[in-house]
Parts: C-alpha cells; sequence; structure tokens
C-alpha cells in the first residue's frame, strides 16, 4: 500500500487512542479525587506532568491553575493548544481519516465524523457542564464505536494492519503513563502514602482501563503497585496491558511485510520483538524502580514508532535506488 | 411502531441527534397531509409563479404543470410545506454528517462547507434526452479530433477554419507536446458540457469543459439522497441509473492502459487534502476501488512512473488526474510547482502512463475557442451540430470588439480562461463602473476576453426558506470516453439560490439539484 496512505491509517487510530486514555484518565481522577484524602497540589497537577503539557501549561494558565481541577480538565478536554486535548486529538484522527476517505470504510468515516460534529456541538458542552460523568462515558462510547466499525468493515489487509499497530503502540505507551501517574500523586515509593489512599489509587487506576474485574479473576494478591503492575504491564491477555499490546504490534509488523523480502520491515520487528521479550523478562524479577521501568518502556515504544516510520512511511533511498527489481511485485490492480 | 431489533441496552445516542433515519417517516404523503392540509401544511406548488421570458422545468407560459413533470409535482404537492421541511433538514444533516462537503480555504484554515442541495428534481424526458446525447456525442468527438489534428497535423489551421493566430495564443496551448499522440487518441476521458435551455426550452451548449471537469461526485450522492428521503417517489417515477459512472470511468481510463488492463495499477492523483474538490478525488478513488495519490507519493525513473508503497515503489500505469496541466511537471511547466511530478510528462510521451484526461486539453475549452466548435463538427465529421450553442463575440476581432464595447450594458464578458463564475461581467445587472472598468480591459487585452448575449436561464422550483420560487438552473452532463462515448443520464443541475441571480457557481452562492432523466419514452414532451 502507498506509504502516506499506511503513515496516515497508523496516525488516524494513535490520535483516536489517544482521544479515549485522555477522556479515561480524566474520568478516573475525577473519582478518584472525590473520595481520595489528598493535598491539592497532588489532585490534578499529576494529570498535566503524566501527559508530558507541565511546561506549556505553566506557559499558558500559570502555577495556581495547576491545582485547578476545572482549568485542567478544561485544558485537557477543550484546549485547541493543547497538543494531546481530546479536542485536539479528534481533530487529527478526523483530518487523517479525512485524507484517507478512499482507504477507510463509509462507517468508520461516519464514526469519526459524527464524532467531531457532537464534540463541537451543543449536546457535548451540555453534558460536559452538567453531567461530566455521561460526558467521558460518551467519548468512550464514540471510540469504542470506531474501533467496532474498524473491525466490522475493513478487509484484512495492509491498511487494517496500520491501523491497529497504530491502535496498540498508542495504548502500550498511555498504560505506562497512566501507571506512571502514581509517582506524581503518591510519592516515589508506593509505601510513602496511608494504605487507604493506596488502595483507592489503585482501584481508580484499574477501573479507568476497564481491567479491575479482569485484575481480581486474575489476581489473588491484595491490590498493590507492583500486583497491578504486574497485570497492566505483563499480562499477555489483557487487551490493554503493555504486554499484550506490544505484543499485537510485534505480530501486525511481521503480517505487513511482504513474504518474499524480509529486509523490509527488519529493524522494527527486531525492534518490536527485542521489547517484548524484555518485558517478559520482568515477569520472574523483583520489581525495583517502577518509575524507571516505565519510562524505558515509554522510550522503547517511541523509539518502535520511529523505526516503523522509516521502515514503511519514508521509504528509504536504497528502495527507490533500484525501482525495477521491486516493480513487479505490485498486486493486481486496480 | 415495532422495532426488528431490540433496542441497544444502554441509553448511548446513536447514532447521534440527527432528525430520525428516513425509515422513521411515514411514507404515504397522503396520510400526513390530510389531517393538516386545511391550516398547517400548505401545498408545496401554491402559489407557484415562473418568471416571464424564462423557460421553467415544471409549468408552462400559462401556468399548468407540464405533463412529464405532473407526477412529481402532484407528489411533492400532497407531502406538503411541513413534510418537505423534515425531509430536506433530514438531508442537510445527512450531507454534513457523512463530511459530503467542499472546502472553503482563508489562511490555510479550511473550512468545509456542503454543497446546497435542494429535494426538488429537476425532470428530463427520455425524447430531449436523446438529442443532448447525440449532440455530446458528436461535439466531443469533433473537440477529440480538434486536439488530435491541432497537436498533429494541423490541417484544421493551415485550411483556414481556425485562425493560427487564436490557438497559438491560447494559454492551454502546450507546444512542448506537439507530435506526441496519448494512448488511443484518446485526449478527453472525461468531460463536462455545460449545457443552458432557452425560453423555447432548446438546450445550448454554454461552455465546454474538458480538462478536469469537476461535480460529479454529487450527483451521485445527490441522487443516493434522493433515494434515501424520497424512495417512494423514485420508486414510480422510472428514472435512468446514475451510479455505475465510476465503473464506466474506470473502464474508460484502463482501455488504454500502457499494459494489459487486468494487470495495470490506476490511480487518481490529487493536489491534497486542501484542494477544494478533495472529497470528490476521493469519492472517486473509493468507488473505482483504486488508490488516491497525491504528488508526492509518485516518482519517475527511467521514464517509468512509480508509486511508493509500504513494499517499495510499484509501477503505476493509468493515472487519473486532477492537477491542472500547468502545475503537473515542473521540468516541463511550471518550475515553481509543488504539486507536480518530475519527468511525469516525459513518461507520458514515451507512451509508458496512460494520463486521463491527456495534457493540452484547454486550447480545446478555450472560450474564444468556442465560437468554432460548429465548424469543426462540419470540419472533421461532415455533420451539422445537433445541439445548438450561444451566438458569440470573439473580442480579439476588430470589429467584433468594436460592437462589443459598443453594447456592453447589454452583454454579459466572460475571460476566456477563467471559471467558476469569476472575471465575468454581466452588463444588464452591472454598475456603470464595472461596465467601464470592462471596456478599459478588454481594450488593452482583446484575446482574454468573449462576449455573449445575455441568455434569460431556465428556472426550476427551488425551496427558499420555506416557499418553493422559480430559480435559474444550467445542467453539466458528464461524458465519458473510453472505446466508446458513454453520457452519464442527467447530470450536475446547479441553481443560483440568489433571487434574480444567474450565476449557479457553487463558490458563489449556488446549490445543486437531482437531474432525472426519464426512463419511458412516454413521458410528455414539453
Amino acid at each position: 500500500m502507498i506509504s502516506r496512505v499506511a503513515e496516515s491509517c497508523f496516525w488516524m487510530c494513535r490520535y483516536m487512542e489517544r482521544v479515549e486514555s485522555t477522556a479515561r484518565i480524566l474520568a478516573v481522577n475525577r473519582a478518584f479525587v472525590m473520595t481520595a484524602n489528598l493535598p491539592a497540589s497532588a489532585r490534578w497537577r499529576p494529570m498535566v506532568i503524566a501527559v508530558g503539557e507541565e511546561p506549556s501549561f505553566l506557559n499558558g494558565h500559570g502555577e495556581a491553575a495547576m491545582n485547578d481541577g476545572a482549568a485542567v480538565q478544561h485544558y485537557l478536554t477543550w484546549d485547541k493548544d493543547c497538543p494531546v486535548s481530546i479536542l485536539t486529538s479528534l481533530k487529527w484522527a478526523r483530518e487523517n481519516a479525512r485524507t484517507i476517505r478512499e482507504t477507510v470504510s463509509q462507517e468508520m468515516w461516519r464514526s469519526v465524523n459524527g464524532f467531531w460534529l457532537w464534540l463541537n456541538g451543543a449536546e457535548a458542552q451540555h453534558l460536559h457542564q452538567h453531567h461530566r460523568h455521561r460526558f467521558y462515558e460518551q467519548i468512550l462510547q464514540y471510540c469504542q464505536h470506531f474501533m467496532g466499525v474498524c473491525y466490522g468493515t475493513m478487509l484484512r489487509e495492509p491498511p487494517y494492519d496500520f491501523m491497529r499497530i497504530g491502535f496498540y503502540a498508542e495504548r502500550a505507551g498511555q498504560t505506562a503513563r497512566l501507571l506512571d501517574v502514581h509517582r506524581h500523586m503518591l510519592g516515589d515509593t508506593p509505601r510513602s502514602a496511608p494504605a487507604a489512599e493506596e488502595s483507592l489509587f489503585w482501584t481508580a487506576v484499574l477501573r479507568s482501563c476497564s481491567a479491575y474485574d479482569m485484575y481480581l479473576r486474575r489476581s489473588r494478591r491484595t491490590l498493590s503497585a507492583e500486583s497491578v503492575f504486574r497485570f497492566l504491564v505483563l499480562e499477555p491477555v489483557f487487551p490493554r496491558a503493555i504486554r499484550y499490546a506490544l505484543e499485537q504490534v510485534r505480530r501486525l509488523l511481521q503480517q505487513v511485510r511482504p513474504a518474499d523480502n524480509l529486509t523490509i520491515g527488519a529493524t522494527s520487528v527486531a525492534m518490536a520483538t527485542a521489547l517484548v521479550a524484555r518485558i517478559d523478562g520482568l515477569r520472574h524479577a523483583p520489581l525495583e524502580d517502577l518509575h524507571q521501568t516505565l519510562t524505558d518502556i515509554v522510550d522503547a515504544t517511541a523509539e518502535l514508532c520511529g523505526a516503523i516510520s522509516s521502515d514503511f512511511f519514508n521509504p528509504t533511498a536504497s528502495l527507490l535506488s533500484d525501482p525495477t527489481a521491486e516493480a513487479d511485485r505490485s498486486h493486481p490492480a486496480p | 411502531m415495532v422495532r426488528p431489533h431490540p433496542a441497544p441496552p444502554t441509553a448511548v445516542s446513536w447514532p447521534h441527534p440527527v432528525p430520525p433515519h428516513p425509515c422513521g417517516i411515514a411514507l404515504s404523503p397522503q396520510s400526513s397531509t390530510q389531517s393538516q392540509i386545511s391550516n398547517h401544511n400548505p401545498l408545496l406548488f401554491d402559489p407557484y409563479r415562473p418568471l416571464p421570458g424564462a423557460w421553467d422545468d415544471y409549468v408552462d407560459a400559462h401556468g399548468d404543470v407540464r405533463a412529464h413533470t405532473a407526477a412529481v409535482a402532484a407528489y411533492l404537492d400532497r407531502l406538503g410545506a411541513n413534510a418537505f421541511r423534515e425531509r430536506q433538514a433530514l438531508a442537510d444533516a445527512s450531507f454534513l454528517q457523512g463530511g459530503i462537503t467542499f472546502s472553503v480555504y482563508s489562511d490555510h484554515q479550511g473550512v468545509e462547507k456542503i454543497f446546497p442541495f435542494d429535494l426538488i428534481p429537476r425532470v428530463i424526458t427520455a425524447a430531449e434526452w436523446s438529442t443532448i446525447t447525440a449532440g455530446l456525442d458528436q461535439r466531443i468527438e469533433a473537440l477529440n479530433a480538434f486536439l488530435l489534428d491541432i497537436y498533429g497535423a494541423q490541417r484544421i489551421v493551415r485550411e483556414g477554419v481556425v485562425p493560427r493566430q487564436l490557438v497559438e495564443s491560447s494559454k492551454g496551448f502546450l507546444p512542448q507536446i506537439i507530435g506526441v499522440r496519448p494512448p488511443g487518441d484518446n485526449y478527453m476521458v472525461v468531460s463536462g458540457i455545460d449545457l443552458i435551455r432557452a425560453p423555447s426550452g432548446e438546450f445550448l451548449v454554454l461552455e465546454d469543459n474538458v480538462r478536469t471537469p469537476s461535480g460529479v461526485s454529487y450527483v451521485l450522492e445527490n441522487r443516493t439522497m434522493m433515494q434515501q428521503v424520497m424512495p417512494d417517489l423514485c420508486e414510480t417515477v422510472g428514472l435512468l441509473p446514475v451510479q455505475d459512472y465510476p465503473l464506466k470511468l474506470r473502464e474508460a481510463l484502463l482501455a488504454h492502459s500502457p499494459r494489459d488492463p487486468d494487470a495495470s495499477r490506476l490511480v487518481v492523483l490529487t493536489p491534497g487534502p486542501f484542494n477544494a474538490a478533495y472529497f470528490e478525488h476521493g469519492f472517486l478513488a473509493r468507488s473505482m476501488g483504486c488508490e488516491l495519490v497525491q504528488p508526492q507519493d509518485l516518482f519517475v525513473h527511467k521514464e517509468i512512473v512509480y508509486v511508493k508503497t509500504t513494499w517499495g515503489p510499484q509501477r503505476v500505469d493509468v493515472i487519473y488526474r486532477r492537477i491542472d496541466d500547468d502545475f503537473i511537471d515542473p521540468d516541463v511547466f511550471r518550475a515553481d510547482s509543488l504539486l507536480g511530478v518530475r519527468g511525469l510528462v516525459g513518461a507520458w510521451a514515451r507512451g509508458n502512463v496512460t494520463l486521463g484526461n491527456a495534457l493540452g486539453n484547454g486550447v480545446a475549452d478555450d472560450k474564444a475557442t468556442y465560437p468554432y466548435v460548429p465548424d469543426m463538427i462540419r470540419f472533421y465529421l461532415g455533420q451539422e451540430p445537433l445541439i445548438a450553442q450561444v451566438p458569440t463575440w470573439v473580442c480579439d476581432r476588430p470589429d467584433e470588439l468594436a460592437y462589443v464595447l459598443a453594447h456592453l450594458p447589454e452583454l454579459v464578458v466572460k475571460a476566456v480562461d477563467a471559471s467558476g463564475g469569476y472575471g465575468m461581467l454581466i452588463g444588464p445587472q452591472a454598475s456603470g463602473a464595472e461596465v467601464a472598468e470592462f471596456a478599459r480591459r478588454l481594450a488593452s487585452n482583446p484575446r482574454g476576453y468573449i462576449a455573449q448575449p445575455l441568455i434569460e436561464l431556465s428556472t426550476s422550483p427551488t425551496w427558499i426558506d420555506g416557499a418553493v420560487l422559480p430559480r435559474r438552473v444550467d445542467l453539466r452532463p458528464f461524458v465519458v470516453r473510453g472505446e466508446s462515448c458513454w453520457v452519464l443520464p442527467g447530470g450536475l443541475s446547479r441553481v443560483a439560490l440568489k433571487e434574480g441571480s444567474y450565476v449557479v457557481n457553487s463558490s458563489q452562492g449556488g446549490g445543486s439539484k437531482d437531474t432525472w432523466v426519464l426512463r419511458h419514452t412516454d413521458g410528455g414532451t414539453p
């Protein structure tokens, strides 16, 4: 498939997944701070830090706003200048979809376009003001509708695979960021916070990933940083766990390579394979520095995305040097 | 109402808070109108007064409904204003929801607008349509022969039928490609010929668009919409279908592929998502089942065109391009073009890639070439034109320029290379200052302009803020030329929504209507 189109498939779904994670993290934090006994500086500030927007938020809104729940939620939901706000992410998801309308199914386009019109309409404003919980719920439903339609309508061909690579790559990074919120909220080590807040926090984190019930089925341990971490990072069959998401990326990358030329995509496949192996290696090791481990995962995922980009989206000079060698492998067209 | 399936378990509002789905609307206009007809739901066509001096699609000079529109008019009357308003709102919401839009840009901030769509269709009889089809077929053959001649032996110039100076001074004439013959000698895979209806009801050619005519996606989307919101009417009337256009286009494009059509790669080439017609480019790619590419996706190596794919470069055989000649290859034409593909013209000239449309067509739809088309038909085909056209003064001829300058306030003046309703003077509606400005432009650049009498464009009943009023329309049928010629039954009817306006272009407040060609010959004649 056309490299530029593959890139748009990838980014469309990354942005859509980002909309979902931002909505999830905001919804769960709202529920958490309502019940937890936390100092003002630990309530909303960590959200801004976790999404990596602390400098630009401080720049635009000032120090005091960091502790202002309404300001932070507004920033991460509606701010056009915030690169990770729900509005901005959805705008780019839709713009990518619009650019490749010939590739996405019509139902997918209508799904993202309907979502966009809704978010910019009166109903979304009303829900946000008066029924905040419902507002986030509706966003998650739109996101899941989009993914469901994608699953239900796309040909099982490279465009679909690149879409899912985008979904899963974004999800791996977002789950890692979500787990790392803990450090900003309750301190560097799990033992530094009161037990009640600890347990409330981890329940909230699990709920934000729709993982609470699944966790209970898998783990008999008391809720703790370590047990939640083991579930959300290492669990191979939970769809929002990092291990699962990265394994999907690895498998899909193998699938989008041409069977008769394994030099294409070699770098990214090797990188994904190593990353999954590294995570599996954590299974039997004691967990020491959670923050460092999560930071490593976020960085390695970003590197992997860079490799996907140079392997598939920006064909290198060596590929272009002898086009005739590649030319006859074309799909029957149109 | 019984639902076929259980309602979703949650209170989710899928799809979205828009008016109810078409299926939810009572389909019998009779039942919904009779109870309300007396006070709340007035008849649609009462009163309807056509403009004096103009042909009206639905009503004749005596105010009587024409035979071939009677069924549609009666249906709409029974539907009544309230139900009509509902269906119009449904259609508008659905266009917005579907993102069936064109883009208006200022400061690179894209604003997407829906192309206003009027639910009252135009109706054309089978007999009228067969005349139009034959006339367009003939015109396209002559224009194609003209291009083949101009870039070949130039017989028509040597024999003095068309002045050499006129051809060579045309901005669309490309001396670089003299001697190149496009695959299959086919210059015009797609053309859009704008027709208007004179007060007598006769169809006239207003202008030719044989470079990259746009608008066909709206024809197809409008029909889909009509079938959704007025399914019963569409079914009873008996229409010729339009939905096979993309397949006809694909067939025509592949007909002259340099390689086996079954193994050929066809792509649609767009300038990119900032182009006003980007929706249409994607629409056509999707409905032809091929890829949509931007210039940076293509490159030329040893006179072969390749597309950059995730599996490396792959050969491209046929390009349906929606980029103008000027911009298509910076090596040959405008060097400052960022939209071009370097080496594309060379690959085309070698016959390694087929372009639809071919290069150089601008000389054929130059507005100063237009007055010579009837002579081309006689010259190349030995036939009389089957569709007439509007009398035209070519300002490049001194005697005609003098006449035009003397009669500016009664004439329509058009720039020969402009489109979109721009660069135009409508004398009878213009101010003294505008007339003076055009007199100055004509005197300094006579080759740049032509003039025509103001034709009272025909009208069609149109829903304007709750009332049905006559508004002026034109018609752009699309002609696809591959192994043979095929005319899309109907075409894009554009309507000037502003009262008294003669300008139907979407960029200037125009809307569109579905155009119905009746299947049966007994649909009545005007």
